[in-house]
């Protein structure tokens, strides 16, 4: 039998490659291209008043400078909307090169195409803006105020939206209790060690626009150029080989960049590259989670819930492009594993003269959570049980499943729960980190230090529609080509898809080739996010391998003359069951599948003409067939499958310097059938590392004239790996019954509940209420000092 | 975040190296370039030249005699750190390097940079002020030593004239009866610190504290001297209490807020590890 792979620990098929530099990023590319070197905004806000640019055409090495009354076309046009909403009623996107008015510091300005970066910085220099400046709005309390970030959008409001199921007003006047809460996160981003980046290369001789693009979805990338660019489609291949992180950010597209560097390509007789900067990446990209909430919770004298009213604000920047899908996944995963019969949820999403808000790995999930499991701390607190307690008094209970929210979710479509076991998660996870035996060990904390403890609890819905598909070739040379549209960031998509590939279809793992995210491949996908690629694009190629076995097992049976029944494919050969020596290997399956005039090797004359196959009733290839051992299979799922996970942690506050330091970190968590662990608690730990950032280390720190004061890694405090503690892991598997591996996805998870679980745990330490994050030294010592409770 | 353009000159000598900065308009001194390079990068700093000293063997020296270790101007980090003898002669110097930066920074970067960068945030700055050391220069108009209290002007000011080279850095050793420590917080390891704290205690024969200084860094615009003399003259290490060393350093502190941490907190935390490195000079 070939040994199932599904489930094992096998090891990451990209690393070598990887890690040994032999990685192929789009910087890697086009040695020669023209570098596109953009002209960025000083201002938060300003009109523009007169570009200058004479000075820097005379410098040598350049080759065109282009402002916005350069663009043709649909270039002059604003950049899409990417995804509507009927509650979005004032979306704004940006255009390629800003017309008449700046809205972020970072803003495109002016392109310059030249020799290289150098030249192309030093005319960047040269290049003479006026502007006339206005009042910046910054930050929410910004936003709510009277000066607007775009003349016709009043109150800033993008979108104000409101969702309710049961009846809050009702449940919140006859709850015994009601607490009144606001919790607020500051911004903070993913910070991909690969910034954007695109290479674009116009073949004059077969008319192709090729492109090479650090993106997160490859097609729709390509529909985009094509469509701005007035070009056919079939003229642009895009190809994302290798992409180092995305995060969220690389799922925005088109940015202007992309588009300039294509229409550079076309027009100036050589290929154009952009590789955006770390400063760039900080102040021209995208940004997540500020958000501010106001929440309004009912519940009984044992905690249970009876109703809770939640109003946010989202700043989402100045444009909106990506629509609110981060607030709206904030409104409807806010409720979490609890039972919560009567919810309403009301956000406005403002604009703030800032960089543009889209999703960022965990996706407004940190809010929510923060939010829900603050508030069921504030209950137990206020009630006096264990915190663990008033948790478990809610849960959803293993046999409610299917769950129905009550609401729409992210994919436009109902958001139910599709299964999950969250008493037990939250009682593996309490065991774990010895929750019961806590109170020993604070009281054992050395002199001038406090412990506390924390646990907290979400659920993710994830792998989202519409569809993903792939493809399965079996080569007559034995190799088993795999391909699927979404492209891999550094996720493990090709050591995973080759799992499946190998168990559906019985051949080696080691025999498996995967690619994803060329169009030139794979035509028609969505992208990868929302912890999607496992669920979709992993369904997708167990259809395509399933067909493909069904192919090589009726034309072995043929060769074989066997019955089709009797077969099996083992290690690559079709079989007659439990007979071994009958047998025929995919390859020369592959050969048979493909009737052939011209021969060319020796095992390729079975397939020839005079070969003596089939029969003359027939045509060589029978009506209803393809030549080819292939298949294409698709994987549109129903509506996402809900992950979930539970995480505890150990604190040690010193009170000297107010540094936390985790002592113990645990994460349990449950998505679904487990295809490799080991790639799963790589995703965990790169989750729970930018949890700990966004909670301890990361913020971006707008000054009042929106100027981003740290954009650099000197001053934007991505940690180390010197400031993540071990995390300690544990899984629980409830497959999910959507689809038929079971599987629910895995990427985003570990991010989503830490800056709810580190509040959790200082808070006990240090008594007093944690309602922001991140949370600095200095901020948790004002703080201290602000409640009376210094330090004895 | 690409350097305006400049040209490279590799110097030969010292001699070569003062005559270039003399005769090149603008010229900068390119040592390891962990400061400058940065710098340069972010167009904050456009030198027309850049005359580099890093592979000069005359600079490359670390002397150690009965007074003193003297550190040569184009000795990394990572030698200092390194070498057994001043381990063994002035351990300050080794305490202080471990929390200068990363190693891959430490491989490149010099000691004798760090001063002439003259970055109120760098360890070797507040090292070379609570030794009371000095460093030597050299230029066309003749060489001379700058004592560490003059050598700092201000943030990344230092009183070098345009023209002048640093040589070296003289450390002088701790006497037999000296005792030295380190403290500092920083966000994340290697980081610059928040706040840190550099103690030198001299006791007298009887184990009573002769005198007691603290070097502070990251909290001014030059490496800060506080004395402690007055306190703790006589006293022993067993008797400092907590809250006479935070009052001295806090009321004597004036600190900058910047994104990472308020004025307060940063005096708080200097003032706490004054105190805990005073405590650990036993
Ligand atoms: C990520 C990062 C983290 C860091 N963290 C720390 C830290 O925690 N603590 C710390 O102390 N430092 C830190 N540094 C700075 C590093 O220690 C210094 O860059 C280095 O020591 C300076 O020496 P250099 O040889 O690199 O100087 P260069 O960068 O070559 O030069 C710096 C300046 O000094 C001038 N100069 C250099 N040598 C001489 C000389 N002999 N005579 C006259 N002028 C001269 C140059 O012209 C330039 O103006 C960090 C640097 C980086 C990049």
């Amino acid at each position: 039998m070939t040994t199932r792979s599904f489930g094992k620990a096998v090891r990451r098929t990209e690393d070598l490659r990887l890690i040994t530099g032999q990685g192929s990023f789009t910087d890697d590319a086009g040695p020669n291209a023209l570098s596109l070197v953009m002209v960025r905004s000083p201002y938060a806000n300003a009109r523009v008043v007169s570009i200058d640019v004479s000075e820097a055409e005379q410098l040598n090495g350049v080759t065109a400078i282009l402002t916005y009354e350069d663009l043709p076309g649909r270039l002059a046009e604003p950049l899409p909307l990417l995804i509507p909403h009927p509650s979005l009623s004032a979306p704004r996107t940006q255009h390629i090169l800003a017309k008449d008015y700046v809205r972020y510091v970072g803003q495109s300005v002016v392109a310059i195409f030249a020799a290289d970066r150098y030249i192309g910085e030093d005319a960047a220099e040269r290049v003479i803006v006026e502007y006339e400046p206005k009042v910046a709005v910054v930050g929410i309390d910004g936003a709510l105020g009277p000066n607007l970030v775009h003349d016709d959008v009043p109150r800033n409001v993008a979108a104000d939206h409101s969702e309710h199921v049961g009846d809050v007003d009702s449940a919140l006047a006859e709850a015994p209790h009601v607490l009144e809460l606001d919790f607020e996160m500051e911004r903070s981003m993913g910070s991909a060690l690969e910034g954007r980046a695109s290479h674009a290369t116009w073949d004059r001789h077969s008319r192709k626009l090729r492109i090479q693009n650090a993106t997160q979805t490859p097609t729709s990338v390509r529909f985009a150029v094509a469509n701005i660019l007035e070009i056919p489609d079939e003229q642009v291949e895009v190809f994302a080989i290798d992409v180092g992180g995305g995060f969220g950010t690389k799922v925005i597209h088109p940015w202007p960049e992309d588009i300039l560097t294509a229409w550079g390509a076309m027009n100036y007789e050589n290929s154009v590259k952009f590789t955006e900067d770390r400063v760039e990446h900080f102040i021209s990209s995208s940004h997540e989670r500020g958000q501010r909430h106001h929440a309004k919770v009912g519940f009984d004298e044992e905690g249970r819930l009876l109703g809770l009213d939640v109003d946010f604000v989202h700043d989402n920047g100045a444009y909106t492009p990506y629509g609110m899908i981060a607030p709206l996944i904030t409104a409807t995963q806010l409720p979490g594993p609890y039972r919560l019969p009567n919810y309403r949820v009301r956000f406005r999403s403002v604009y703030t003269n800032t960089v543009q808000v889209t999703p960022y790995r965990g996706a407004a999930r940190p809010h929510a959570v923060f939010t829900m499991e603050r508030t069921m701390d504030r209950i137990a607190a206020f009630l006096g049980i264990d915190r663990s307690e008033v948790r478990q008094r809610n849960f959803i209970q293993p046999d409610e499943f299917p769950y129905d929210l009550g609401m729409i979710f992210q994919d436009g479509r109902p958001a139910i729960y599709d299964s999950g076991d969250y008493p037990e998660m939250l009682n593996k996870a309490l065991s774990m980190i010895e929750w019961d035996s806590f109170a020993e060990r604070r009281s054992e904390a050395p002199p001038g230090k406090r412990r506390g403890i924390g646990v907290a609890c979400y659920v993710e819905g994830t792998g989202l529609g519409p569809y993903e598909g792939g493809h399965v070739r079996v080569e007559t040379g034995g190799k088993i080509q795999v391909s699927t549209g979404l492209a891999s960031s550094g996720q493990g998509h090709h050591t995973v898809f080759a799992q499946i590939v190998a168990d559906e279809l019985g051949v080696p793992f080691e025999d498996v080739e995967v690619v994803t995210g060329d169009t030139r491949r794979f035509q028609y996908a969505v992208g990868t996010f929302a912890s999607r690629a496992a669920v979709t694009s992993g369904n997708a190629v167990a259809e395509a391998a399933r067909l493909v076995k069904e192919k090589a097992i009726a034309l072995a049976a043929d060769a074989l003359e066997a019955n089709p029944e009797d077969l099996e494919i083992v290690d690559g050969q079709v079989q007659v069951k439990g007979t071994p020596v009958r047998a025929i290997p995919l390859s020369q399956v592959a050969v048979l599948a493909n009737p052939l005039r011209y021969s060319f090797s020796e095992a390729a004359r079975a397939a020839t003409q005079f070969a003596g196959n089939g029969s003359f009733d027939e045509p060589p290839i029978k009506p209803g067939e393809d030549p080819g051992l292939e298949a294409t299979g698709w994987y549109s799922p129903i509506r996402a499958t809900f992950a979930s996970g539970t995480h505890a942690v150990e604190v040690e506050i010193d009170l000297a310097t107010s540094e936390v330091e985790i002592l113990r970190y645990c994460v349990v968590h449950d998505c679904g059938r487990i295809i490799n662990p080991l790639i799963v608690e790589g995703q965990i730990h790169g989750g729970v590392a930018q949890g700990i950032a966004g909670a301890l280390y990361e913020q971006l720190a707008y000054d009042e004239d929106g100027n981003l004061q740290n954009a650099s890694f000197m001053d934007f405090l991505m940690p180390y790996c010197t400031e993540i503690p071990k995390i300690e892991i544990d899984h629980l598997e409830t497959p999910s019954p959507l689809n038929p591996l079971g599987i629910k996805g895995a990427g985003e998870a570990g991010v989503i509940p830490v800056s709810a679980v580190i509040a959790s745990a200082i808070e006990d330490a240090e008594g007093f209420e944690i309602n922001q994050m991140p949370l600095f030294p200095s901020d948790l010592h004002s703080m201290r000092l602000a409640s009376g409770r210094e330090p004895a | 975040m690409k350097p305006a353009s400049f040209d490279y000159h590799r110097a030969t000598s010292v001699e070569d190296a003062t005559q270039l900065l003399s005769e090149l308009e603008d010229a900068k001194i390119l040592a390891g370039g962990q400061s400058l390079i940065p710098l340069m990068n972010f167009r904050l700093s456009t030198p027309p030249h850049l005359i580099d000293i890093s592979n000069l063997p005359e600079l490359s020296e670390i002397k150690v005699d009965d007074r003193s270790v003297t550190v040569g101007a184009a000795v990394t980090h990572t030698t200092l750190l390194k070498t057994q003898r001043v381990a063994s002669e002035l351990p300050l110097l080794v305490d202080a390097e471990k929390l200068v930066a990363h190693e891959v920074i430490r491989n490149r970067g010099t000691v004798c940079g760090s001063l002439a960068h003259a970055d109120p945030a760098g360890e070797m700055t507040a090292v070379i002020r609570v030794l009371d050391g000095a460093v030597r220069t050299s230029s066309v108009d003749g060489e001379r030593t700058i004592q560490a209290v003059d050598l700092f002007e201000g943030p990344l000011q230092s009183s070098l004239k345009e023209n002048e080279v640093i040589v070296e850095a003289i450390f002088p050793k701790l006497g037999r009866n000296s005792l030295s420590s380190f403290r500092e917080v920083a966000r994340r390891h290697g980081d610059y610190a928040i706040a840190g704290a550099v103690s030198v205690v001299d006791y007298d024969d009887a184990r009573s504290i002769a005198s007691a200084r603290t070097a502070f860094l990251s909290v001014g615009p030059v490496p800060i001297l506080i004395s402690f003399d007055q306190l703790l003259a006589k006293t022993k290490i067993s008797d400092i209490g907590h809250d006479e060393i935070y009052e001295i350093v806090s009321s004597q502190l004036n600190p900058q807020a910047d994104v990472h941490a308020s004025a307060d907190y940063r005096r708080h935390l200097a003032a706490e590890l004054a105190w805990e490195s005073l405590k650990a000079c036993v």
